[in-house]
């Protein structure tokens, strides 16, 4: 028997929404039935909307991106060949709005002043007591830069090479922006680390 | 060190790689209204391309066939049948009597003469209306054939219509009125046109009664209806670049300005065929180069070369007087062929990369490829790197792997409308404005980014009567 799930919208009235698998919802998308969009951003937007997050400043920029994320799947949907899984589709979709995004504040003219800083190496025991929502700040204080290539690498699993092509920079520069976007975390959990004892 | 940073990476990735976070409703009502209805459809056409293609084919084949019907619906013996000449001679006689009334005509010594005895003047009759769109050229044309026929010879300005005019160029309408000068009825060649009495003696001029003679009509034929069109069209380009969901725009800005369009030319070759008076369908091959020069590397310049080769599929409308006519025709192109040769930058300059050279400088505007480059480049095909240029910023057109462009099926939109100038019943000189443009890209589903092209051009072209 056919199940339905309901979803109340802030204002509006209850949308009533067909449960199907995921291949009709998709073709259901592909033909622009509104109840089935509805239902695939239900069913992805929440890990969506945290990709966008790791991207993003904060909220609002991530919610935009979002926005224009989802936008995209649904214009593009109908290129989606039912090869390979289809939350991972999406998912690239959203890291590479999420990267336009940054890309579009020109993050290349950005370095971050690590002069000041020491070579030390915070123990993943400390690292592992700050809860997510502390670690999400630190990689939403990085730089744009630094924080697509720390994403990327660290989060998404993209080789060097990948990310070179991506941003269109070359490897030894993802590289470099990686190990100072990791050492500049590591000196601001230390700090973290002392104002809590404080 | 690297065990502590793989647990440092570790940690992050456990710790945010699988977090969810529900986003506020706003996001939703945002996508809704971002997605307008021309959203939907765009999309809907683009998901459906190639029904939407298919459709139009249809539709243009079917236009085609509306076109080529016209005039077929009847067979032609069947439509000479079923007019009544009688009323239709009479009508012209009347016109034909007040124009010659200027000239030294005897008019007593003509009337009408149907030459064929095929035509039955008992047949059912038809409207007036019915027979003059049959049977009589323009008034203009009529008016100086008339003239030029019964006139006195040295009142004729060309004295070569003093003989007398049995063919008229033009289409069904002007052609079978054959007109004879009263006082050549005894010339050899016109034999057919003579009006013998009962004795089978041909009758002197004087003598002859009739105003002009008509020949049966006939279907034209496919020679008739066919006209060779060459036409050579400079081309002014315009790259639409589009980037892809995961490409930056810079990429596109900084090929753009790399890119710079110095030479692009459309070489046709078609045949055009008369579907009746004004309507034509035009199809041939169409051969497009355009010439680009590169910017790459500061002061390297290179000249990249595309080549499309294109089957138009046009209908047309064309009118004219005696000497001068218009006309305009549009439909769809598809390229059959392209190749690609050069090179276009692969992605966004990095200054912090040292393998790319640093404060590039800006192109040059005023600069321009000087015409003996851009002649060698284009006689020897000559599109290699200069040895200081990068390999590893660009990619390689030749190369189909790094190609990120179509090598087929490409399909153009094409409008146009021009002046044509009749030099003589053979041939014809075209001037036509012409715009077309690429419906769907012209890169690979797999290129990062859309590319369509824009043209606009003025076609120099002949046409010639098969």
């Amino acid at each position: 028997m056919k199940t339905t799930v309901s979803i109340t919208k802030g204002t509006g009235p209850k949308v009533q929404l067909p449960n199907m698998d995921e291949k009709k919802l998709i073709q259901a998308c592909i033909k622009e039935d509104k109840a089935a969009q509805r239902a695939l951003y239900e069913q992805f937007s929440p890990k969506m909307y945290y990709i966008c997050l790791r991207y993003a400043r904060h909220d609002m920029e991530a919610q935009d991106m979002l926005q224009d994320g989802f936008v995209k799947v649904f214009d593009h949907i109908g290129k989606f060949k039912f090869e390979g899984s289809f939350e991972g589709w999406v998912r690239r979709i959203m890291v590479n709005t999420a990267l336009n995004y940054c890309r579009k504040r020109s993050f290349k003219e950005e370095v971050i002043g690590l002069e000041d800083y020491q070579d030390q190496v915070v123990s993943s025991k400390a690292i592992s007591k700050l809860s997510e929502q502390e670690l999400l700040q630190l990689i939403q204080q990085l730089p744009d830069g630094y924080r697509m290539v720390f994403n990327l690498y660290v989060i998404e699993g993209y080789s060097h090479k990948e990310i070179g092509d991506k941003l269109g920079i070359s490897e030894s520069t993802s590289r470099s922006q990686l190990a100072k976007s990791r050492k500049w975390m590591q000196n601001e959990v230390t700090k973290l680390k002392m104002s809590k004892h404080v | 060190m690297s065990d502590q940073i793989e647990e440092f990476d570790r940690v992050f990735r456990e710790k945010l790689g699988g977090q969810t976070a529900p986003p506020p409703e706003t996001v939703w009502e945002n996508i809704e209204k971002k997605r307008t209805y021309g959203h939907v459809v765009a999309n809907r056409v683009s998901n459906y391309w190639q029904t939407f293609g298919t459709l139009m084919l249809l539709l243009l084949g079917g236009g085609a066939s509306l076109f080529l019907g016209e005039n077929q619906t009847q067979p032609i013996d069947q439509q000479i049948q079923s007019l009544d000449f009688k009323q239709f001679e009479n009508s012209n006689v009347n016109s034909f009597q007040t124009s010659v009334n200027s000239t030294d005509l005897n008019q007593p010594y003509f009337s009408t003469l149907v030459e064929s005895n095929k035509v039955e003047t008992q047949s059912k009759p038809v409207s007036k209306q019915k027979a003059s769109k049959f049977n009589l050229p323009d008034a203009e044309l009529m008016a100086s054939i008339q003239q030029a026929a019964f006139s006195k010879p040295e009142n004729i300005e060309d004295q070569r219509l003093n003989a007398y005019i049995n063919v008229l160029d033009g289409w069904e309408t002007a052609k079978p009125i054959s007109f004879i000068r009263y006082d050549y009825m005894n010339h050899a060649s016109l034999q057919p046109f003579i009006v013998y009495n009962k004795q089978g003696e041909a009758k002197s001029a004087d003598k002859v009664e009739y105003d002009y003679v008509r020949e049966i009509f006939k279907k034209k034929t496919f020679n008739e209806r066919a006209y060779w069109y060459f036409a050579f069209t400079p081309q002014s380009v315009q790259k639409i670049l589009t980037p892809e969901f995961n490409l930056s725009s810079d990429y596109l800005r900084d090929r753009a300005k790399a890119e710079n369009t110095r030479l692009a030319y459309t070489v046709s070759a078609a045949i055009q065929y008369e579907l009746n008076e004004h309507k034509f369908f035009e199809s041939g091959i169409n051969f497009t180069q355009i010439y680009e020069e590169m910017h790459y590397e500061g002061e390297k310049r290179f000249s990249n070369q595309y080549d499309f080769v294109e089957i138009p599929l046009l209908l047309g409308y064309k009118d004219r007087n005696a000497k001068w006519g218009w006309h305009f025709k549009g439909g769809l192109g598809i390229q059959v062929f392209n190749n690609f040769d050069g090179y276009i930058l692969k992605k966004v300059a990095d200054p912090n990369d040292p393998s790319i050279p640093q404060n590039q400088p800006e192109p040059d505007p005023n600069y321009r490829m000087k015409k003996s480059d851009a002649f060698i480049n284009i006689i020897t095909s000559n599109h290699k790197l200069s040895k200081n240029q990068d390999r590893r910023g660009i990619l390689d057109l030749s190369n189909e792997d790094e190609n990120p462009y179509k090598t087929a099926g490409v399909v153009n939109v094409h409008m146009a409308a021009g002046l044509s100038y009749h030099h003589s019943i053979k041939t014809s000189f075209m001037l036509t404005p012409h715009y077309s443009r690429s419906v769907n890209s012209i890169s690979k589903e797999s290129a990062l980014f859309k590319e369509q092209i824009s043209y606009f051009g003025v076609s120099f072209g002949t046409l010639i009567k098969f």
